[in-house]
């Protein structure tokens, strides 16, 4: 019989890392992201009985943050600045020579409208099928396919090298 | 699938390409290409939004978890025939109220009292709580107070008419009292009874104090040690009357 206590363990080291990283997306401060991160996993704690599957675990997760996140600026609004004007992080673990690269897809990224990067993110950092990103988000999936087929076109139109926008899935 | 679709389909998702779109890309250098592009594209973008995680991260996570957890003040244990008496109240309450209540456009008062019935080992907590949790829940709504009001034993945030709200219950010669404040909602001051319950609403700083119980008599008392709760600083957080 496997503890609450070491059930709730085995989630937070399978799953804080990229919820962590979800989170810094979504409000563009690292301090923040840490803080709606541990906010979202007591949460977790205090509700871990509603939780059935294993499988659906990070998609539970990233509706309580999402919660956590909105109600933060209910609650008041925050004195940060917006996503696109922040400095981002060099990423420690990647070799030299790519960390240009990430920091101009991390600037790009910022840039994005939030309605094309979250879904965006979701399906990259979470793995989240077009589906799943329409449940969590209240969409649909017709919707979030073009969200996220746009949302790639704008990040390569903005890192240039794929000609314009329109242009990036031109046919041979 | 012709190409218009398969690059469509490598815009979409191009990690999660369905038979059809496998077969084609099979039949189709190009379009072969193209997907090897857009899977280089898609590692460049992975890499990148992977930003460096804090050192310890889960370790701080479960720490703050097993220490909110210590101090949780509903999973402190109760006695049996605490919990039993709990439970009876609270099916009362529910059965009493019932269709009262659920009505449609139910008030923020109606809410309140049928929320009794959702957590009645509320009634019966008798640990008190840690003032400085106290002030933590209230700050957590935006709501910062300088000192406790009063001896709580039971402390939770509450979702309230769509507006989270601070529960409390305090024990008092006359019973139980419970009383939710609830930030940036406003109603006018008046007292009320509601299927056996007596309550009050009072304005409170930002938002609005509800106090309920079966015995009145204490709720001057109680009102006044939320004002003062309030009104650290400069005093403004004192609401009218």
């Amino acid at each position: 019989m496997v503890s609450k206590q070491s059930q709730f363990d085995a989630l937070v080291r399978a799953t804080s890392a990229d919820l962590y990283r979800f989170a810094y997306w979504l409000c563009g401060n690292e301090a923040l992201a840490h803080d709606l991160t541990q906010e979202t996993y007591l949460r977790a704690w205090r509700s871990l009985d509603n939780l059935r599957e294993t499988a659906a675990a990070k998609a539970w997760l990233v509706t309580i943050l999402r919660r956590e996140h909105a109600r933060l600026y209910e609650r008041k609004t925050p004195d940060f600045e917006p996503i696109d004007a922040i400095e981002l992080p060099e990423a420690d673990h990647h070799a030299p020579d790519q960390l240009g690269d990430d920091a101009l897809v991390r600037r790009a990224m910022a840039k994005l409208d939030a309605k094309y990067r979250e879904p965006l993110l979701m399906q990259v950092l979470g793995g989240f099928s077009c589906e799943e990103i329409a449940a969590e988000l209240g969409s649909t999936p017709g919707a979030v396919m073009t969200q996220v087929f746009r949302a790639r076109q704008k990040l390569k139109a903005a890192l240039g090298g794929y000609g314009e926008e329109g242009k990036v899935y031109e046919l041979p | 699938m012709n190409c218009l679709e398969f690059r469509r389909a490598i815009g979409t998702d191009p990690r999660g390409l369905d038979a059809a779109a496998l077969a084609h890309r099979a039949a189709c250098p190009r379009c072969n290409e193209a997907h090897e592009r857009a899977l280089q594209f898609e590692r460049s973008l992975s890499a990148a939004v992977a930003i460096a995680v804090p050192e310890n991260l889960a370790e701080r996570i479960l720490l703050h978890q097993t220490t909110a957890a210590l101090h949780e003040p509903r999973t402190r244990r109760m006695p049996v025939w605490s919990i039993a008496a709990a439970c009876v109240v609270g099916i009362a309450l529910a059965a009493t109220l019932g269709w009262r209540i659920f009505v449609a456009n139910a008030s923020l008062t109606d809410l309140a009292v049928a929320h009794l019935a959702h957590e009645p080992f509320a009634l019966s907590a008798r640990a008190e709580v840690d003032g400085s949790a106290v002030r933590a829940m209230f700050a957590s709504l935006g709501v910062p107070i300088t000192r406790s009001p009063g001896t709580v034993h039971y402390l939770n945030d509450c979702p309230l008419d769509g507006h989270m709200s601070v529960h409390m219950v305090m024990q008092r010669d006359s019973g139980p009292v419970t009383a939710m404040y609830v930030p940036r909602l406003h109603e006018a001051r008046r007292d009320f009874e509601r299927a056996g319950v007596r309550g009050r609403e009072s304005t409170l700083g930002d938002g609005t104090l509800i106090l309920l119980a079966a015995d009145a008599r204490e709720f001057d008392a109680i009102e006044s040690q939320f004002q003062y709760a309030f009104a650290g600083g400069d005093g403004s957080a004192v609401g009218a009357p």
